[in-house]
């Protein structure tokens, strides 16, 4: 007998800061002009492997939007335990590049446009590495491509993660995903 | 002993207070298209699963599968072309019409075969999704962000075009018309065949 496959996640609880967080019925979040989104207990036993779907926009100038695992309300804010590659394509130029550093890198938002990412986020409640990619995005005028891949290099067990943005305020939507076992 | 069900009284208190104890809400649901149009020798869809199969088409037209219910949706496509290679586009649809207004479409493609990289960006009246190769099966997962609403729509398409040299491809692209959509068109320049299945993510 077949059974749902993906499961939509509900949060325990939402942390923001910015002007609005809310939680919706069936889960997802929508959050209005916030440099942290944080939608807690997501991630638990019941599943190990996440996809999370991002859309957002701000009014300001572009901004890159990152990623950091959360152990409660506790940040792993570690200076050089995230490690990202990132391929990137806009018209004829391809870039690749990798960081080390404190939170993994998402998407990019531009000026009053919106991105959006699907991240596919490897066993984060396991007492082991953590891995992602994220595929995005990341300027609707004119169609440039991101994809980001990387890993988190501390065997630690995190229930959820928060959507950060170093200034500017971005506004959206979030939903969290489990693929049941 | 006492069981409710296959728990124990002792068990049922335990995970009322728990929270996986809650019927999770299914977050992909498949897709049955109100109906299917083509041109070629077939498309249908297979009884009420709701995929479509496809055989030697040049259009796939995909009515009344964005709606309401859903914001964002994937669109997963196998498919082989029945002789040299073709480029797959797509277009918004709705009421029967493609969207077609020139210069309405961008999108950006970047490739990697082997060592070699490329890039392209276009803005036309169609989305390139993907490229199919001659016999060789080709996989994609399309996802479209926000067709029914009115606002700009953007797409990501991740796929890997050609199997016998394993090449990747993903393509990106958005569509700046704020209008709502309610159903997309897949079209090859040489006929094509496959199969497409639709699902909507819940939000």
């Amino acid at each position: 007998m077949a059974k749902n496959g993906l499961n939509l996640i509900m949060p325990t609880s939402l942390s923001t800061t910015g002007t609005l967080g809310i939680i919706n019925l069936n889960g997802s979040v929508t959050f209005s002009d916030c440099t942290l989104i944080r939608p807690a207990g997501v991630f638990t036993a019941q599943y190990t492997n996440y996809m999370i779907i991002v859309k957002a926009t701000h009014t300001g100038t572009s901004t890159p939007i990152s990623m950091r695992l959360y152990s409660g309300a506790t940040a792993e804010s570690g200076a050089s335990n995230y490690i990202y590659s990132e391929l990137s394509g806009s018209d004829t130029t391809i870039a690749s590049s990798r960081t080390t550093g404190s939170s993994w890198k998402i998407m990019n938002s531009y000026a009053t446009q919106r991105c959006a990412t699907v991240i596919n986020l490897y066993a984060p409640f396991l007492a082991q590495t953590t891995a992602y990619r994220s595929l995005s995005i990341d300027d609707f005028s004119s169609a440039s491509y991101a994809d980001w891949m990387g890993s988190h290099n501390q065997s630690t067990s995190y229930d959820n993660f928060a959507i950060i943005t170093s200034t500017l305020g971005i506004t959206g939507t979030l939903a969290v995903y489990g693929l049941v076992k | 002993m006492s069981f409710i069900g296959k728990f124990r009284p002792s068990q049922i208190a335990s995970r009322i207070r728990d929270a996986e104890w809650e019927e999770p809400v299914g977050g992909m649901e498949l897709i049955t298209p109100t109906s299917v149009g083509f041109v070629g020798t077939s498309a249908t869809t297979q009884g009420l699963d709701g995929a479509v199969t496809f055989t030697s088409c040049t259009y796939i037209y995909l009515n009344g599968i964005f709606g309401s219910t859903y914001n964002n949706y994937m669109l997963s496509i196998q498919c082989k072309s029945t002789s040299t290679s073709v480029g797959i586009i797509g277009r918004l649809r709705s009421d029967g019409t493609d969207e077609t207004a020139a210069n309405s479409y961008t999108h950006q493609g970047t490739s990697v075969s082997g060592s070699t990289s490329t890039g392209t960006r276009l803005t036309s009246d169609y989305w390139l999704l993907f490229n199919s190769y001659n016999v060789s099966t080709i996989g994609s997962n399309i996802m479209i962000f926000g067709p029914y609403l009115k606002q700009q729509t953007a797409f990501l398409a991740s796929s890997n075009e050609d199997i016998s040299s394993a090449s990747m491809a993903d393509y990106v692209g958005t569509h700046r018309t704020p209008q709502s959509y309610s159903s997309f068109t897949l079209q090859g320049g040489i006929p094509y065949s496959g199969t497409i299945s639709v699902y909507g993510l819940i939000s």
